[in-house]
């Protein structure tokens, strides 16, 4: 029975009711099979939504991943099929066209249908945001209901951003909500959203893509195949997907993401997603296997599925073939170890391969540098420096003004990670009280910093490190004084806040406090303060 | 890395690193010795040819004595230029240097500070081979009395040991054992640098050992000296001493008693004054009374010190 694997209770109302109302379905109609139907699908994925947003890291990534599910253990040929990377709406009107046209050859010939959609990106105002272009979302929704197919289903991942675990989609407006009823001109039709209509979708650096995306290709390799038919249907596929991206995210800052489901199955019972089993190729985690989430990652450090594995259940996990590090993470330590898988072959994942590793050995990398779209900003402004008055130190460099240019690399070498170059000049007019001798005072800074930020809509706070380079100068008017000039590294700290005035230009409030070493008259430890304030513009 | 030990990494890159000779300290210990600057004489200058006889004496006058701070403490702006060599607490070291003008010589100046207003330097010259043989060319005090670069100073220079050390001087500087320069430099309203410079020297052609100038500056410019000439000035057989006292103001303008001390003419005095253009307003001269003009009234008023 595989009512019997579609338990969620504990977890949402939502699952639950969902999973009723599918062993219902599922009686009445006496299950479901894959061969049965002609399944057609259009896959979208876009990490721009446009200029007023911010881009995503793995929308395309997760695309490409549900894709090459689909082909390989969906049922979906590959001339059925059309990928739409970083296309626009109108290419993805234009494929739903094209499909559609063969999906109604095939209706013609007496074949059933079904067409997946699915679109991983941003979304912002009630509509899909596919670089510049729109998609509203009730079009979209009109059109596959219109579809000339039997079954449609429709995964939409996207929606607002978030904080640590960066969120996916519009900033200004509510993403757009899709009911969880099913709507009249839904008829055969399931619609799996990533996150209710008041939250946002996230994506995750240390998996390499959206939370959702995720675990739904997680659930769909197999890891959603409770009851080890070695099939994973719809129900499991979103059962495992919800279970698991509620859990991911519960502890996020931008709070637990909550997928939705809404279907009309009437007539059409249950559907078998993925067929893992007929494919006999990935790794099989037999029963007798310690219980626990195993974590199959890729050559690249990325998590190709991530496993939920019950206690006394088995799991067969379609990966492709290829050589994976395998992960358990127990309370105290890691259980790591890695596997081949070859073409056409089901292995086995022995336990006793594993061994135990510090936590400091995990072989999940996450997002690489290689992945980040770092970018640059510029800005310029005026500070004001101050060395802390001390009973030896005082005097010895006046407070002076200073013209600030700040370069800064984003994203480079960590997601809201800033590397930050800044050249600073300024001057002043002093007097040494001790000897009465004025002087003109110039001071040039040369300097680096690594600060995080955390962006928000209008606000930007960041904190950092700096380590500059001060050269300061200055001249007597008695020319019975040589110029004296010091030169020092100064280690520090900066933290402040950016004010968005648009999309690229911010206005900036830092403050900095550094250690100055004087040690031209034996060593003595001062100390600095900055204030200052810029405007940058974001390239 | 942990952040304690990328803390210390950095610190230790800052100690590395720092550098330069940014010092107020510094500042402190220079300020002690006096510049040629600090201590000359000024008298605007002229080109006006037929200037008042004792002006044209008293421009003399102040030529030698800048001349002669010139020689002597330049050399010390010369080494202050520079950076300590050595800084201890109470002490810079400047040197040794070696003398581009005299290869295989060296100098060395060195400020040692007793409280916190007393300071005493000492500028030697050594031969580059015997460079612990340091012999003294220039000592002197100095109480910042009233606060740095202001107080009393006193400066000898031992001309005579650069002479006995074989260190090649000019005949005519040779030709002096030394210079004793007692000064004050207070530079508040109305309080003058003073100053009295005392040169000994080998008997001249008139039998001088002796030179004394004394002088005091005002802030604004204006200011008097006296000094000693000895030669035959007054017409007749034998040698005069003659003082001479000029006062001037920042103008220019002065006045200057000359009076015979000694020699042909003994007790005569010579009175005479000029304006800002150097001219004789007034010239009394006994004994060359075809040379008198004007009369007192045309003298400037003696600026008060």
């Amino acid at each position: 029975m595989r009512a019997s694997a579609k338990t969620a209770a504990g977890r949402s109302p939502l699952v639950t009711l969902a999973t009723l109302v599918a062993l219902t379905v599922l009686l009445a109609e006496g299950g479901a099979r894959a061969d049965v139907l002609h399944r057609f699908a259009v896959i979208a994925g876009n990490d721009s939504g446009g200029s007023d947003t911010r881009p995503l890291l793995y929308a395309s990534a997760d695309a490409n991943k549900v894709y090459d599910i689909l082909t390989r253990l969906g049922g979906v040929r590959a001339e059925d099929a059309i990928l739409i990377i970083d296309g626009g709406a109108s290419d993805v009107l234009s494929a739903l066209g094209k499909v559609e046209k063969q999906a109604a050859e095939a209706a013609r010939r007496g074949e059933h249908t079904a067409l997946f959609f699915y679109y991983s990106g941003h979304a912002k105002d009630g509509a899909l945001r596919l670089g510049e272009s729109r998609l509203p979302v009730d079009a979209l929704r009109g059109l596959i209901a219109a579809a000339p197919v039997d079954v449609r289903i429709v995964i939409l991942d996207s929606c607002r951003s978030g904080a640590i675990a960066r969120s996916k989609g519009a900033r200004k407006a509510p993403a757009f909500a899709i009911e969880s009823e099913s709507p009249r001109d839904a008829k055969g039709m399931v619609i799996l959203t990533s996150s209710a209509s008041d939250e946002d979708s996230q994506e995750s650096d240390a998996i390499g893509g959206s939370y959702f995306s995720h675990h739904l290709a997680s659930g769909l390799l197999g890891g959603a195949d409770r009851s080890g038919d070695g099939q994973v249907t719809l129900f499991e596929a979103y059962a495992y997907a919800y279970d698991r991206t509620v859990a991911d995210t519960a502890d996020s800052a931008a709070g637990a993401q909550h997928p939705t489901f809404s279907y009309d199955l009437a007539g059409n019972g249950d559907l078998v997603l993925t067929d893992v089993a007929s494919r006999h190729e990935g790794i099989y985690l037999p029963r007798q296997a310690p219980s626990g989430v195993y974590f199959l990652v890729d050559r690249q450090g990325f998590v190709a599925a991530e496993i939920n594995k019950g206690e006394g259940a088995d799991r067969r996990v379609a990966l492709a073939p290829g050589r994976y590090r395998v992960k358990r993470r127990l309370t105290d330590r890691l259980r790591v170890g890695e596997i081949d898988v070859p073409r056409g072959t089901l292995v086995t994942l022995e336990e006793g391969s594993l061994r135990d590793a510090p936590f400091s050995a995990d072989p999940v990398k996450g997002a690489a540098r290689y992945d980040l779209t770092s970018r640059w900003s510029v800005g310029a402004g005026l500070g004001y420096q101050a060395v802390f008055e001390a009973p030896e130190g005082a005097g010895l460099f006046p407070p002076t003004g200073l013209l600030d240019v700040d370069f800064a690399l984003r994203d480079f070498l960590r997601r809201d990670w800033v590397l930050g170059f800044d050249l600073a000049g300024g001057g002043t007019n002093s007097v040494v009280a001790s000897v009465g001798a004025p002087f003109h005072f110039t001071e040039v800074s040369v300097a680096s910093s690594l600060t995080v930020e955390w962006p928000t809509r209008y606000l930007t706070p960041f904190v950092g490190g700096r380590l500059a380079l001060l050269l300061m100068n200055r001249t007597f008017q008695d020319n019975a004084f040589p110029a004296q000039f010091y030169a020092t590294l100064s280690p520090g700290l900066v933290a402040g806040a950016a004010y968005h005035l648009s999309r690229s230009t911010s206005v900036v409030a830092r403050a900095r406090l550094h250690y100055l070493l004087y040690n031209v008259d034996g060593n003595q430890s001062l100390g600095y303060w900055e204030l200052a304030t810029m405007v940058t513009y974001d390239f | 890395m942990t952040s304690k030990a990328l803390l210390l990494v950095s610190v230790a890159a800052s100690v590395v690193a720092a550098c330069g000779n940014y010092s107020n300290e510094d500042l402190e210990f220079m300020a002690a010795v006096p510049s040629s600057s600090q201590l000359a004489v000024v008298l605007p200058a002229t080109t006006n040819q037929n200037q008042a006889e004792l002006a044209a004496d008293t421009h003399n006058g102040i030529g030698q004595v800048n001349s002669l701070l010139d020689d002597v403490l330049g050399l010390i702006d010369t080494v202050r230029s520079y950076e300590p060599t050595t800084r201890k607490t109470n002490e810079r070291i400047w040197g040794p240097f070696p003398d581009s003008n005299n290869p295989g010589w060296q100098w060395q100046l060195d400020v040692t500070r007793s409280d916190a207003t007393t300071f005493g330097y000492v500028l030697e010259v050594a031969k580059s081979a015997t460079p612990d043989d340091w012999v003294q060319f220039l000592s002197g005090s100095f109480d910042a009395a009233g606060g740095a670069k202001q107080g009393n100073g006193m400066v000898t220079v031992f001309f005579s040991n650069l002479a006995n050390a074989g260190f090649p001087i000019d005949p005519q500087t040779a030709k002096l054992t030394s210079l004793m320069i007692n000064y004050q430099n207070y530079q508040t309203p109305g309080s003058p640098v003073s100053a009295t410079l005392v040169i000994q020297q080998l008997p001249d052609t008139n039998g001088v050992t002796s030179l004394t100038f004394t002088y005091e500056i005002l802030a604004d410019g204006s200011g008097e000296i006296g000094f000693t000439l000895v030669g035959n000035i007054v017409p007749g057989p034998n040698i005069e001493t003659l003082t001479i006292n000029a006062q001037w103001l920042a103008s220019g303008a002065g006045m200057a008693t000359l009076a015979v001390v000694s020699g042909d003419g003994a007790g005569l005095t010579q009175v005479e004054c000029w304006d800002a253009s150097f001219d004789p307003t007034y010239n009394s001269k006994p004994w060359m009374t075809n040379e008198n003009v004007g009369d007192p009234t045309q003298c400037p008023a003696a600026p008060t010190f």
